[in-house]
């Protein structure tokens, strides 16, 4: 017997809290290698060759859009930040597509591997860590 | 603490994994609709259209990214193919495995409706199955 499409749906919506789940532990696990045990939150806007994410917005229609910004700030708790005509922009992860969960997740891998071999990390406010 | 490595091949397993049930249970739901091991199922009659949108360049516009387009279901195949009536009246063939995973519930969903309401179809001249 097969699985039906709701049970197969239930799936699909695990799959996904575990993956969020997972990959907003990990990224509270790399802010804190890169910045140091006390940082909560990654200052990113200076970073050479940085990364751009999709955040989801809103049309006065109410129609769902998305609008690729430059990310400058990481929080351990998951929330991605950006600046956006002098506003800053914030976003949860569990917003953003997997793909682009995944492209935060790899180059905060490599800021992690490149904080080891000298990459200059240094606290601007008590908790937030500026990378340069 | 898992790596994104694993964060990553553990979300594409379960991704393969939904996307192998939803084609199972597709071939299940159009054979026991059609009542036939062969059975090529005819949407074109049904009140409401069920769209799947696939990406499409644009004429004339090669270089710029293709745009997600909806497009009506006009059969769906026992084998886990869709054929999508495209804007000339003629007909654009995807494998389950290729479409959009909301869409893909999208099609489960309406298939899983029709078996629960006991809908009758019967073999048109060509051999395929339509609404009655």
């Amino acid at each position: 017997m097969t699985k039906t499409a709701s049970s197969i749906k239930n799936s699909l919506v695990k799959a996904k809290e575990k993956f969020h789940k997972e990959a907003a532990a990990r990224v509270e696990d790399l802010v804190r290698r890169i910045g140091g045990k006390d940082a909560c939150c990654l200052d990113v806007s200076c970073v050479q060759g940085g990364i751009s994410m999709n955040f989801p917005t809103y049309d006065v229609e109410g129609d769902v859009a998305s609008r690729l910004l430059p990310v400058a700030m990481i929080h351990d708790d998951g929330v991605v930040g950006a600046y956006h005509r002098g506003e800053t922009v914030e976003e949860d992860l569990v917003n953003f597509s997997d793909e682009d969960v995944i492209l935060l997740l790899n180059f905060l891998e490599r800021l992690c591997e490149e904080a080891k071999h000298g990459r200059k990390v240094r606290f601007d406010s008590e908790y937030v860590a500026k990378v340069y | 603490m898992k790596t994104t490595a694993s964060i990553k091949a553990a979300a594409q397993a379960a991704v393969e994994r939904i996307r192998r049930d939803a084609a199972e249970r597709l071939t299940y739901l159009v054979k026991k609709i059609t009542d036939d091991d062969t059975g090529i199922l005819i949407l074109d009659r049904l009140e409401k259209r069920t769209f799947v949108s696939i990406p499409v360049t644009m004429m004339g516009a090669e270089d710029e990214e293709p745009r997600m387009i909806p497009l009506p279901v006009k059969r769906i195949l026992y084998d886990g193919s869709v054929e999508l009536r495209d804007d000339f009246d003629g007909t654009i063939e995807r494998s389950f495995k290729d479409i959009e995973l909301a869409d893909v519930f999208t099609i489960l969903e309406l298939l899983e409706s029709i078996l629960s309401q006991h809908r009758q179809v019967v073999k048109d001249r060509n051999g395929y199955f339509v609404f009655d």
